[in-house]
């Protein structure tokens, strides 16, 4: 019954598409094709074979800027929260930089780093950076004021405190950004590949699927980025749940 | 052992403590009684040196102090086990595993605690997490114990069974304690001196001498000697405007 009631979302999309796209026919199938032509085609062997490529492409980016801009962010953050100084003279630049969207920058990253894969992962990495970055820094900041007195009295050092209490007491903000991140930095891995252009990766496949007007493909390949986004998310929930195994 | 002469500490110029003497002997259990905002833990926090007194002089000869908090489940650190809570004071002054274990070991033995070492913080009742903060307090044998509101946030069943802990533990071992406290049966049951502060910004009322044998904790609070200590504190409490 419970997973009845979880699958009824999705189950009620699939119905209106069935019923819009392949019943009524209500809109023309280059704009909305039949869901069994869109499954069909997604099941075909080379397509199999192109998405499992574009797969590997767009996941090796976007593992690589996620982790790099996540990696950076959580030490960066965790110096700056442990400092009040660091705080007040960052505040403006983080301030600065996280209202500058990844896509205004578009040009820069291409100037500093060309049309290879260097400009797509630094873009990933930027946008999970600054998400992660400011998670932490609170993470540290709100920290549970009675545990860094006991830490005190008992007569931590700076590094004790840090390494048995700020870094623990931080984790569950500094997950939160991590999620946060996971997809937004998704969105840009394809963003980044639609209009930066390469030679594989879902976002391309997408984008030529549009400029092909190949409807049955462009479908095929949203939901393929719907359930790799999903499927990222369960895997990012278990994994933060064997981490945080003190959250309740 | 500690002392407290003519403290006085002010807040953006609002005067919290006025004026307060105060002391604690070796071996004797004291309780700072008074209502909120009138100084008691600032009190504890000059003590400490956690918080600078604008005068008076401060006369403390406790090494090694253990302080239990009030907010106890926020004091724990929930990543640990229960062991690890217990002995974090001894590990982070680098004493060795073998070593910790005997100690724990020696004082779950002294204080007839029986505690799930090995289980999560998390998996704990409120009163055996209480227990946590106490035992580990006491695992630096201290010099001086301060216990900050301890039973403030537990029923009246948990609170009589944690206050003859404590009186049975503290005796034993002998502990020079000082405890903030609201609640005044408690108080009296656990002391030897309560010291009634005003309302701030705060002076010592009086100074109540509470050392009579005492045995558990009902047949204590409705004795008669305890009837009339309650009486005189009582007397000196003054009542706070709503």
């Amino acid at each position: 019954m419970d997973r009845l009631i979880k699958s009824s979302g999705i189950l009620v999309i699939l119905l209106l598409w069935v019923i819009f796209a392949d019943l009524l026919k209500i809109a023309n199938s280059t704009i909305l094709p039949s869901l069994g032509d869109t499954i069909l085609a997604l099941f075909s062997l080379d397509t199999l074979k192109n998405i499992a490529t574009d797969l590997a492409q767009s996941g090796m980016r976007w593992f690589y800027g996620y982790l790099s801009g996540s990696i950076i962010a959580i030490i960066l953050g965790l110096v700056i929260g442990s400092s009040k100084l660091l705080q007040k003279s960052s505040l403006f630049v983080i301030e600065f930089f996280r209202c500058l969207p990844v896509t205004a920058l578009f040009p820069i990253f291409l100037l500093l780093f060309g049309m290879g894969n260097l400009s797509k992962i630094a873009m990933i990495a930027y946008a999970s950076f600054f998400i992660v970055l400011i998670n932490t820094i609170y993470g540290v900041i709100y920290q549970n004021k009675t545990r860094a007195k006991m830490a005190n009295i008992f007569g931590c050092s700076k590094y004790q405190k840090f390494q048995n209490i700020t870094f623990f007491g931080s984790l569950p903000q500094i997950f939160i950004g991590l999620r946060l991140a996971l997809s937004i930095s998704l969105i840009i891995t394809i963003v980044a590949e639609m209009f930066i252009g390469s030679d594989m990766g879902i976002g391309q496949s997408l984008y030529n699927s549009f400029l092909t007007l190949n409807s049955v493909m462009l479908y095929g390949y949203l939901i393929i980025v719907g359930i790799t986004g999903y499927l990222l998310n369960i895997l990012f929930l278990k994994i933060e749940k064997k981490i945080l195994y003190w959250v309740q | 052992m500690i002392s407290l002469e003519k403290i006085k500490k002010s807040f953006d110029n609002k005067k919290v403590i006025s004026n307060i003497d105060f002391a604690c002997e070796k071996g004797e259990f004291v309780t700072l009684f008074g209502p909120n905002g009138c100084g008691k833990s600032t009190l504890i926090n000059i003590l400490l040196d956690q918080t600078k007194a604008d005068g008076g002089k401060i006369t403390n000869h406790a090494q090694k102090i253990g302080y239990v908090f009030q907010n106890y489940r926020e004091s724990l650190l929930p990543w640990m086990s229960v062991k690890d809570n217990i002995l974090f004071p001894l590990k982070i002054k680098n004493i060795s595993l073998d070593e910790c274990e005997a100690k724990l070991k020696a004082l779950l033995k002294i204080t007839k605690l029986k505690l799930p070492t090995e289980t999560n913080i998390n998996n704990l009742s409120g009163g055996q997490a209480q227990l946590v903060t106490l035992l580990r307090a006491l695992i630096i044998e201290p010099d001086l114990l301060i216990l900050d509101e301890p039973f403030s946030s537990f029923d009246y069943n948990l609170k009589i069974t944690l206050a003859e802990k404590l009186y049975e533990i503290t005796r034993k071992l002998n502990l020079t304690t000082i405890m903030i406290n609201h609640s005044l049966d408690e108080s009296i049951y656990l002391s030897d001196k309560l010291y009634i502060l005003s309302p701030a910004p705060s002076i010592v009322k009086k100074v109540i001498d509470c050392k009579f044998t005492k045995s558990d904790y009902k047949a204590t609070i409705t004795s008669n000697k305890f009837l009339n200590i309650t009486k005189t504190a009582v007397q000196n409490i003054k009542t706070t405007e709503i």
